[in-house]
């Protein structure tokens, strides 16, 4: 008897467990990666000269490292910055991430800094949100005048407190909210 | 002298008893139904009275200073089903109970109110529904850390996972009703979903324990008993409020039981909570709401040669995520870490914000046991379980409404066993067996739809396991040996970052060997207890193919395909004393150690990405080795006066890195202070001060960063008091209040990982009534 009931309810289980289906769930394609960050500096005396620098990781967090490129201007001129943010995994599909930026114009904020901090100097946004705070996708810039190395360091918060001392100065310390973007570039203006 | 004062203060008690009336006598025999014998050391409990004795050795009991009134009694033993009576006294009478018998496992039988501990070998610690009612409203974690030797790795102040002798997640096991619960366990920011509100009683075995439930549990057993089911049991029933000031929450729970003559038996019970934001000292901890709406039933029919037992349990609950430990990259960490107070501080709110996590938990069970003529008996539990976690992050472009995280976890188990147990002519000597065959079938789904790529991929794991346990008892001897080896297959599917499917398959061997002893002398004044055993567990999921970025700590994560299933050796030994009336006594001490130990280090190199860089970890394994010793000791210095001590002190090393380990509790000693009485109709009238005292962890590992600086040592002050009105014999209103860090300390605790961002909550307040219907 018990043998029997053993034996019934190991073959039951044994035929649970080959009946099941096993396949796979379709892939999950990420639908908030950024790849890339492209700085475009034009010079504002003379709009033929454009530099465009990028930062793209291309595989998202982990995997290959990500690709730099190093921030390569003239010295003592005043540049109209501007950033493109894109996910560029798709080739075939490029996703700009900027219209979702600027969608939540009132939730995002870019802040520059440059270190040392006289290397790049004078920030000034050129593009606002909804509520005329800033949001700095478009931007200005001077470089120092003479001969330097520096880095400059471009971050995306998201849902910052805008109102919070300095905010709207382009100062980070009371910004609070979550970095979405914290790229580096290294600078050297010649 | 002090005795004198001792013998003044029982004399003014038994004056107290006799002006009340209460001084009859309940005497009598337990007597097997079927040939007449008398039943040695069988268990008799007054339900009403929560009180209990053991029969003699020739099944004679006996209770004096009883107050007329109607009283149930329920008897068990050894291999018989428990039975109730009910019973009118009013004067003193002889009453002898008959008990039909059959062959149960002696851990096993279980009353439905604070029953009398069992034989065993093994260290177990029991909550009793008593102590269950005084901490109703609290979370599982919370409960289970009053017992020495269990602390909580807690996220906030609403997520908070069990450690037993230093071990957590996958390496303990929480069986709710003969079912282990298969939860998501891998992340140290889920806690286990299950109500405490459905058992009547919690066990914490800190051990391998029974091998029915796998090869894993290096740690310990968390056992939960709802309510048994009993033939002839009348209606009962209990109402619970709960009111706390911090977080403004209410809480209610209703539970209903009866068992019919006819053997059909039922119960049915049901929880609601609601809770806003909490408070610290000097803020409020802006998102950290939680609801909760659970049910759970059981429904069977009892005879004598079989039964069916039926339970569906569901857990439903919803939690926001303090708003602050919400951080984007290692910058976002150190500004938060760098503010004294949370970044984000907003009103008080029952509203929930992302971050938030929903999570269900259904479990539904089948049960048919077959009584043999022989005495022997065969279980056979088929259960079903499907548990879905979905987690909320805040995100871009309108996706915050979709999950970031939705996985399905659905699991098949069959569990059946065969016990039997033969008792010798010489009537000291007894032999119990207990062998049984598991299949497990689980297959974990993640949702498609969430746009984000998921932390661990789907898989299908398939388990067959077989065990034996022998127990053999020679008078005050017990000597207990047991194993089980499980074999396992593990099939997932992985994409990679071009969506390149991977289907990698492992096969897991693993086995557990327990043998323990124990003695205690005949007036059970002493008992030692020895365990050793050898316990193996497969690396999970997370630890496997575990691939992304961690929000709250701001860490990346990395699985390791090549883990082998780490293997532990834990000794553990309890001395259990008492003096009397007046002290008692239990002091365990452990050793474990583990080969392969599954663990977290740290990459040399942190990994860059568009959010700046992140320090990177790695599963890998190591030996490790935890040694500690927990201690619980009770002092009733006066019938009135009791004085409870518990400490524990616990020490991991990582072994192959020389280092220590992470996430170590830290050395802690509580005190509780509790006065007690009883009048005529207002009963267990108590005032109880409890005072702990939680010290630096000064043995922090040194290879893995720590952002913060350990958290100082902190002492906590908490007050309660209440009592119970007894209508009559039928009705019982209960109130208590506790007020928890009265003197509203500011602290941070080492096992919150929420440490880098907020303190502990500040001072609150709970009331608690309950209506008890019996």
């Amino acid at each position: 008897m018990t043998k029997k009931i053993l034996l019934a309810s190991t073959l039951a289980a044994i035929l649970f467990m080959v009946s099941c289906k096993k396949e796979p769930a379709a892939p999950i394609n990420e639908s908030e990666l950024i790849t890339t960050l492209r700085l475009t500096l034009t010079d504002s005396a003379t709009p033929a000269n454009v530099y465009t620098f990028i930062f793209k990781d291309i595989d998202g967090e982990g995997g290959a490292n990500p690709t730099i490129d190093s921030v390569k201007i003239p010295v003592g001129k005043t540049y109209l910055a501007s950033l493109l943010i894109l996910d560029e995994r798709d080739e075939s599909a490029v996703d700009t991430i900027n219209n979702e930026i600027e969608e939540e114009s009132a939730d995002h904020q870019f802040f520059y800094q440059s270190t040392p901090t006289d290397v790049i100097s004078n920030f000034n946004y050129l593009s606002f949100d909804d509520n005329g705070k800033p949001l700095g996708t478009e931007f200005k810039l001077k470089a120092k005048a003479t001969v330097s190395n520096g880095i400059l360091r471009v971050t995306l918060r998201h849902e910052p407190n805008k109102s919070a001392a300095g905010v709207a100065d382009g100062n980070i310390t009371n910004a609070a909210g979550e970095t979405d973007i914290e790229v580096e570039f290294p600078v050297r203006l010649y | 002298m002090l005795q004198k004062i001792f013998f003044i203060f029982i004399l003014s008690f038994t004056l107290n008893a006799v002006s009340q009336n209460c001084t009859l006598k309940i005497s009598g025999n337990i007597i097997d139904e079927h040939d007449k014998s008398n039943l040695d050391y069988a268990n008799v409990y007054i339900q009403e009275l929560e009180i209990g004795t053991a029969a003699d050795s020739n099944g004679y009991y006996e209770f004096n200073n009883i107050c007329p009134g109607k009283y149930s009694f329920i008897i068990d033993h050894i291999g018989c089903t428990s039975d109730t009576v009910i019973v009118n006294v009013t004067k003193s009478i002889t009453k002898n109970f008959f008990l039909e018998h059959h062959a149960e496992e002696l851990n096993e039988i279980i009353t439905t109110t604070s029953r009398i501990e069992k034989e065993s070998v093994q260290s177990t610690t029991t909550i009793d529904n008593k102590t269950l009612t005084k901490l109703e409203g609290k979370d599982l974690g919370n409960i289970l850390s009053t017992i020495a030797g269990v602390n909580q790795l807690k996220t906030g102040t609403t997520i908070s996972k069990p450690i037993i002798h230093g071990l957590y997640g996958d390496r303990i096991s929480i069986v709710n009703n003969d079912v282990k619960l298969e939860t998501q366990d891998w992340g140290s920011e889920h806690a286990p979903e299950i109500d405490p509100f459905a058992s009547n009683q919690i066990r914490v075995v800190k051990g391998v324990g029974s091998l029915e439930y796998g090869t894993d549990a290096m740690g310990g057993l968390v056992l939960m008993d709802p309510p048994q089911l009993q033939k002839n049991k009348h209606l009962s029933a209990a109402i619970s409020l709960i009111g706390q000031t911090n977080g403004r929450s209410i809480t209610s729970s209703a539970k209903i039981e009866q068992g019919f003559k006819s053997g059909v038996a039922y119960f049915i019970q049901g929880t609601y909570k609601r809770l806003g934001d909490q408070q610290t000292p000097n803020y409020n901890l802006t998102n950290t709401a939680l609801q909760e709406g659970n049910f759970s039933a059981g429904f069977g029919v009892l005879k004598k040669t079989w039964e069916i037992n039926t339970y569906y349990s569901m857990f439903n609950q919803q939690l926001a995520i303090l708003k602050s430990s919400h951080i984007g990259n290692l910058t976002d960490l150190k500004n938060a870490i760098a503010s004294d107070t949370p970044l984000i501080v907003k009103p008080f709110t029952y509203k929930f914000e992302n971050p938030q996590q929903k999570t269900q938990h259904h479990l539904g069970k089948i049960n048919i046991v077959h009584y043999f003529k022989n005495q022997s008996k065969l279980d056979i539990i088929y259960s079903l379980q499907f548990n879905n976690r979905k987690e909320f992050d805040i995100r871009r472009g309108g996706r915050s409404e979709i999950p970031a995280l939705d996985l399905k976890l659905l699991s098949n188990n069959i569990l059946s066993t065969y016990k039997w147990f033969k008792q010798f002519t010489k009537k000291e000597v007894r032999l119990d067996g207990n062998a049984g065959i598991n299949f497990l079938a689980k297959h974990n789904a993640n949702n498609p739809e969430t746009g984000i790529r998921p932390l661990i991929p789907d898989y299908y794991q398939y388990s067959i396991g077989v065990f034996n346990m022998e127990k053999i008892s020679v008078k005050n001897f017990i000597v207990e040996v047991g194993a089980r080896y499980d074999y396992t297959r593990f099939l997932a599917f992985k994409y990679d970052k071009q969506n390149n499917l991977d289907k990698p398959k492992f096969n897991f061997h693993t086995y557990a060997l327990a043998a323990g002893a124990s003695w205690k002398d005949n007036k059970e004044n002493i008992q030692l207890q020895t365990n050793i055993s050898y316990s193996s567990r497969f690396p999970n999921a997370s630890e496997l193919f575990s691939e992304g970025l961690h929000h709250g700590i701001a860490a990346l994560e990395f699985g390791n395909q090549f883990l082998k299933p780490e293997k532990g050796v834990k000794w553990t030994s309890t001395v259990m004393g008492k003096f009397r009336n007046y002290f008692q006594t239990e002091a365990t001490f452990y050793i474990t150690k583990i080969n392969d130990y599954i663990y977290l280090a740290p990459l040399p190199e942190p990994v860059l990405t568009i959010r700046g860089a992140f320090p990177a970890f790695q599963y890998y394994q190591t030996n490790a080795r935890l040694i500690g010793f927990d201690i619980t000791s009770k002092f009733k210095l006066f019938s009135f006066f009791s004085v409870d001590l518990r400490s524990s002190i616990v020490r991991g090393k990582n072994l192959s890195a020389k280092d220590n380990l992470i996430y170590m509790p830290s050395d802690r000693i509580s005190t509780y202070f509790d006065a007690h009485y009883s009048f005529k109709k207002i009963k267990n009238v108590h005032l109880g001060l409890n005072v702990q005292h939680v010290f630096k962890q000064k043995n922090t590992p040194t290879q893995i960063i720590d952002y913060k600086a350990t958290p100082n040592a902190y002492t906590t002050l908490d007050v309660d008091a209440g009592f119970e009105y007894v209508a009559n014999e039928k009705n019982k209103i209960g109130f208590s209040v506790s007020a928890e860090n009265i003197s509203n300390a500011v602290y941070r605790d080492y096992l919150n990982r929420f440490r880098y961002y907020a303190d502990e909550l500040g001072w609150n307040l709970t009331f608690r009534l309950k209506y008890s219907f019996l």
